[in-house]
């Protein structure tokens, strides 16, 4: 099967492509720098079907940052039949830096002219076949996202792919021409292959080519030597690139008309406009903190649009099977009612199994319905409210606003050694951590690449929303304090200020690159596309149903036995639990949870809580599945009167006795500690050896330092107030003492 | 014991050792690929060229 490459610059539509030809849902975001990795698919037409291979973003073949090297290695190792350069049509001139660099491979090459459309809304042109005896290339204009002269583009691929292809370069009339050609017939002696492209970039002294070819070397360190008083420029990176530009300009340039004038500055104006508000120096960061919060708000507000005051009282459909599904006293946000939906259905479900079984053994009734079903049922009450939040991330990184997220904040960023490029792996941490661990290698330090990699599990994925919502939701519903959107947003303005300490922790101590330059486009803003949300919601509900059929599934069984069992293989009561096999191990780890509020200090109850932790390192949905795993056996001890959805906290908090800051430790402590099983392997393969073991440590320590912090604070607030304001004062008396003695002296 | 104790038993066996049957079985296919433990049960495990496969040779 032949096996065509998708290049070009970053967020020129390559993935929207390759979705649009192998029928995958990979991702796609209006940001650069979305794939990362090569990924395979195949095309299928009624001729002949084609491998397809989506790579990385680059903007140049140099070997500076990992994507860079992928591609290169790719198209040079691989030997593709075709190189389909995919253009950004309204950004050609910067685009086709890159088909100067294809041209000097021999591989056949089509260009594709992405994004047609919007040059034409824009009231510009591309003359196509003008461009197509310039390049010396088929060039085919097409609009991905449209689906538009997608089958001319591959066509014309097919063909090219069956004729051979001499590589040529736009730099034979640069300066140094004459190097290349002599450096390029030297190598083919050599037999190298593609020793046109080995020249030019020996020329430039890639670093990877100089090693490649010591030989070669001389001959151009000799033509430095000889032209060094001609005036010539002796950084040949330099002019190669120049030269690469002033050809664009000369020969491709003329093949683009550009909008007109006021056309053009309608344009920009719009983008410009939303820029002026979102980008502002002073508004830009409370406006992103605001956004945030709005979304918050939608996803977890028990009281939206702080209408409880006007809708005192209020609970509709009274004495239905909806009553308190849509408010009650308070209208609730669409998150919640979302979460009280499916909290209903699988109620429902669970009742119509209990029903099926009515007159089995009662244990069989306690594994099947509270240990399986309650665990799975409690993990997917969440899945809509964690998709409706991810949604909104999506729809922030299709319409180029995480982009200026990453813009604005980079400021912020460079004062703790990091910057704002840093931040986008970083978002992606709270959809998951593992894609957003891959995504560090879009970082050019590696440095900054391990300190990323450590702090993205502080930004709460999607598998510990249930966590918070959950604990939150129950410390509202048990101590009728705070409100659960509000605790949710702290918890992850937690996770964030948690990483910010911990990078300028790591740049005081262990880093010592310099601060990373911040390099990056802003895309245009567009209207985010439907499809591409609709497919990023089913990949992650996909994920989650995955790992409730099968992990979660498993570890529910595991925990009623292991909770239902002494260590003599005797069966137990639901009231009995205390003396199980889990008890027996979550009691042995108490005193060490002691300092975090949720150890031995708790009623024999106690251990569930860390339990509970535990299981998450397996999949963090973990922890709220033991929760409904076990929270109806105490429940036949502690009568609860928690309400639907979280029930199963406010049990826990009624049994163990458990105060609210040690609620918001545990909470703290399962955001911030070791990970998934999924994110530690990910973080194994991205991180050398050594770094791996003390990152683990790191996120221990990180975790039982913050939690403990938490606890002592939120409980003794009073006492660690006078102790602290005491030490200042010591401090300011001691600093007046060595005053006086240094005047005295 | 009744037939549903023994059948409730029997699916939870079969649950449990599945999971961790796949979960063994994916990662050796994983290795023998070459891939990172974290493409465990990618469908292009057998055609990936990525920087982690790459690491792992």
């Amino acid at each position: 099967m032949k096996k065509f490459a998708l290049a070009g610059n970053p967020n020129s539509g390559k993935t929207t492509l390759f979705n649009i030809l192998t029928g995958s849902t990979a991702h796609v975001g209006n940001w650069p720098g979305v794939t990362v990795d090569k990924r395979e698919g195949v095309y299928k037409c009624a001729d002949e079907s084609v491998v397809l291979v989506d790579l990385p973003g680059i903007y140049s073949l140099s070997p500076y940052t990992s994507e860079e090297v992928i591609s290169r290695n790719f198209i040079l190792d691989e030997k593709p039949d075709c190189v389909i350069n995919v253009v950004d049509a309204t950004n050609i001139e910067r685009n086709l830096y890159l088909t100067t660099q294809l041209l000097e491979i021999d591989v056949p090459i089509v260009v594709a002219l992405n994004m047609i459309d919007e040059v034409e809304n824009n009231g510009g042109k591309i003359y196509v076949e003008k461009l197509e005896k310039k390049l010396g290339l088929p060039v085919v204009a097409i609009s991905a996202l449209k689906g538009s002269g997608i089958e001319k583009l591959m066509t014309r691929a097919i063909e090219a792919s069956k004729k051979r292809r001499q590589a040529t370069t736009v730099l034979k009339d640069s300066p140094l021409g004459h190097l290349i050609a002599d450096v390029s017939i030297a190598l083919e002696a050599q037999n190298v292959e593609n020793p046109l492209f080995h020249a030019v970039k020996l020329v430039e002294l890639d670093e990877i080519e100089v090693l490649m070819h010591k030989s070669s070397v001389k001959m151009v360190e000799e033509f430095k030597r000889t032209n060094t008083d001609k005036g010539l420029n002796l950084d040949f990176e330099a002019v190669v690139a120049d030269n690469r530009y002033k050809h664009v300009t000369k020969h491709y340039s003329p093949t683009v008309q550009k909008a007109k004038k006021s056309q053009e500055n309608e344009i920009v104006s719009k983008s410009d406009k939303i820029d002026r508000v979102l980008t502002h120096k002073i508004w830009a960061i409370p406006m992103f903190l605001l956004i945030m919060f709005a979304v918050f708000h939608i996803t977890f507000s028990e009281n939206f649009l702080f209408l409880a005051p006007l809708l005192d009282g209020w609970l509709p459909f009274e004495g239905t099977a909806f009553e308190g599904v849509f408010a009650d006293g308070a209208l609730f946000s669409p998150g919640v009612i979302l979460l009280n939906l499916m909290t209903a259905f699988t109620d429902w479900i669970i009742s119509l199994v209990a029903n099926l079984l009515g007159g089995s053994p009662e244990w069989v009734l306690g594994l099947i319905c509270d240990g399986v079903l309650g665990g799975i049922s409690s993990v997917l009450s969440f899945v809509p409210q964690v998709l409706m939040l991810l949604s909104f991330i999506s729809i922030m990184e299709d319409s180029g606003y995480m982009a200026r997220v990453a813009f604005i904040l980079d400021r912020l960023f460079k004062k703790f050694g990091l910057s704002g490029r840093a931040l986008i792996p970083m978002i992606m941490g709270f959809g998951c951590s593992v894609p957003a661990m891959v995504n560090t290698r879009t970082l050019s330090s590696e440095q900054e690449r391990i300190a990323t990699i450590r702090v993205i599990p502080f930004f709460s994925c999607g598998a510990k929303l249930p966590i918070l919502t959950a604990v939150a939701g129950a410390i509202v519903s048990k101590f009728g304090v705070g409100n659960p959107d509000v605790i949710t947003y702290s918890m992850y303005l937690l996770g964030m200020a948690v990483a910010i300490v911990s990078i300028i922790t790591m740049k005081a101590t262990v880093m010592n690159d310099d601060d990373a330059p911040f390099i990056m486009e802003l895309p245009a803003y567009r209207a985010p596309s439907i499809k591409n949300l609709a497919i990023h919601l089913w990949s992650k509900a996909k994920h989650f149903l995955e790992k409730a059929f099968t992990i979660i599934f498993a570890s529910t069984i595991v925990i009623w036995v292991v909770s239902h069992f002494t260590f003599d293989w005797r069966f137990l009561a639901d009231e009995q639990m205390n003396d199980s096999i889990l008890a027996g191990l979550g009691k042995l780890l108490m005193p060490i949870f002691t300092p975090l509020g949720f150890g031995s200090q708790l009623t024999e109850w106690g251990w569930v809580f860390i339990v509970a932790a535990i299981t998450g390192l397996i999949a963090k949905e973990n922890v709220i599945a033991t929760f409904g795993t076990l929270a109806a056996c105490i429940g036949t001890v502690v009568v609860s009167g928690g309400e639907e959805g979280v029930g199963e906290v406010v049990s826990m908090i009624t049994a163990t006795g458990i105060t609210i800051p040690a609620l918001i430790s545990f909470i703290a402590f399962n955001m911030l500690t070791i990970p998934c099983f999924a994110t530690v392997a990910t973080a194994k393969a991205e991180l050398p050896e050594k770094k791996f073991k003390t990152t683990l440590l790191f996120w221990f320590v990180v975790s039982f330092i913050a939690s403990s912090v938490i606890y002592v604070v939120g409980s003794w607030w009073w006492t660690v107030f006078i102790v602290l304001a005491v030490a200042v004062a010591l401090g300011f008396v001691l600093k007046a003492i060595n005053k006086r003695r240094a005047k005295q002296q | 014991m009744t037939p549903i104790e023994i059948l409730t038993i029997i699916g939870c066996v079969a649950v449990v050792s599945g999971t961790i049957a796949l979960s063994i079985v994916r990662k050796i296919k994983a290795k023998k690929s070459g891939c990172a433990p974290s493409c465990c049960g990618c469908k292009y495990a057998s055609q990936c060229q990525s920087a982690n496969k790459e690491k792992t040779k």
